[in-house]
């Protein structure tokens, strides 16, 4: 893939990953038309959306593809202090980002096991990635 | 890298799976032994007392409106005190009260639970051990000689065969929630409606039960939960939806998830 089409699947990840937020607000699709190329930074302000608990909104930055900072602008906490939260995207860890782990696995959160035999696949799958 | 002995032990219980892991330099077999049979038995007490699939316990009076929450037993007080601590500090996102069915504490016995099976695994002389409930991982001192934590992987939920990262774990627990192998399961207490836009929330805490229902909380809520924990220093988490790590603390920044070299 170029880069520049790496560069837009990206981009359209973060905006998916607006939509996401989404259960909580609706973000101006301006962010969809973010330049995927100038590294300028770009904030957006999402829609005020009511929950039970009160009105939500946020505000993202937007560095070239990525989404860099995620603000709760409204939140329905009655702390005024820090809101910020950070966003990255999800590494995929395929085998040679795997390999660059500095330290072995010692177990793995998140996945439920249903029976002894599914950990034992999946211990495998870790053992073939070089992690256990 | 280590030249530690490690004996593990798995218990079917909840349904699931749970791994016991000991790790140190030396281990006695019958005594390892001795403290897996009585963590796996404090395990099955805890279904006894807590399992809504269970008629004779006391989640299941509770249900059946025949045991008030007052009159229960010290360990589920415990847990009632546990889950309403969390439905306070997640503005109702965690709530077993608005579980369908009646009350479910599910979401957060299983990381209390792992607590204590890793409590008396400590207790019986084996002070390096992790409890793994089905992904819900509490780890008490280290792996390996080296004298540092667990390192315990963040399974992808777009593919669990990988990983996104990994995190230390000591003397804490790590949980994650998503949908995973067992499809959409968490209901959002507000709408009674499957909570679908997150894939994946991993929490960081000393306390097992409140990881656990934390990251209930997150798949429900979304990452407009996560300021909620701002002031919280115990607590780091991330929600993982649509390719993004949305990541409150330390924890799980993005270089401590993946370590360079």
């Amino acid at each position: 893939m170029s880069a520049r089409g790496t560069a837009r699947s990206v981009a359209r990840r973060a905006s998916g990953s607006v939509v996401l937020a989404a259960a909580i607000a609706t973000v101006s699709t301006a962010v969809l038309s973010a330049p995927a190329e100038a590294a300028t930074a770009h904030s957006y302000q999402g829609a005020t959306v009511q929950t039970p608990y009160g009105p939500v909104a946020v505000k993202i930055r937007v560095v070239g593809p990525k989404v860099t900072k995620v603000t709760a602008t409204s939140y329905p906490s009655t702390d005024p202090h820090s809101r910020r939260i950070s966003a990255y995207a999800v590494p995929r860890l395929q085998k040679q980002a795997l390999a660059a782990q500095s330290a072995s696995i010692a177990g793995v959160s998140g996945a439920s096991y249903t029976s002894a035999g599914f950990e034992r696949s999946l211990q495998s799958a870790l053992t073939k990635a070089g992690l256990a | 890298m280590t030249d530690w002995r490690r004996y593990v032990h798995h218990e079917h219980v909840w349904g699931t799976v749970v791994t016991f892991d000991v790790r140190a330099p030396q281990i006695d077999e019958r005594a390892v032994q001795e403290a897996c049979a009585a963590a796996a038995q404090e395990l099955h007490r805890i279904d006894a007392w807590l399992s809504p699939f269970r008629a004779d316990s006391e989640v299941s009076a509770i249900r059946r409106g025949e045991l008030s929450p007052t009159d229960v037993s010290a360990p589920v007080a415990e847990v009632l005190a546990g889950c309403a601590a969390v439905t306070a500090q997640s503005a109702g996102a965690f709530d077993p009260w608005a579980a369908p069915g009646g009350f479910d504490p599910s979401g957060f016995v299983k990381g209390w639970g792992a607590d204590r099976a890793a409590e008396i695994l400590v207790a019986h002389g084996f002070a390096n051990v992790s409890v793994n409930a089905a992904g819900d991982v509490t780890c008490r001192g280290s792996s390996a000689a080296d004298n540092r934590g667990w390192r315990i992987g963040i399974a992808d939920p777009a593919d669990r065969t990988q990983l996104i990262g990994s995190v230390e774990v000591r003397d804490a627990h790590l949980a994650t929630s998503g949908r995973y192998e067992q499809g959409d399961h968490i209901v959002d207490p507000a709408t009674r409606s499957r909570a679908t836009s997150v894939d994946s929330a991993s929490v960081l805490a000393r306390d097992g039960g409140r990881a656990d229902a934390w990251a209930t909380a997150l798949v429900v809520r979304g990452p407009a939960a996560l300021p909620l924990l701002a002031h919280d220093a115990d607590v780091s988490a991330m929600v993982v939806s649509s390719g993004y790590a949305w990541v409150q603390g330390q924890a799980f920044a993005r270089d401590r998830l993946v370590p360079a070299g």
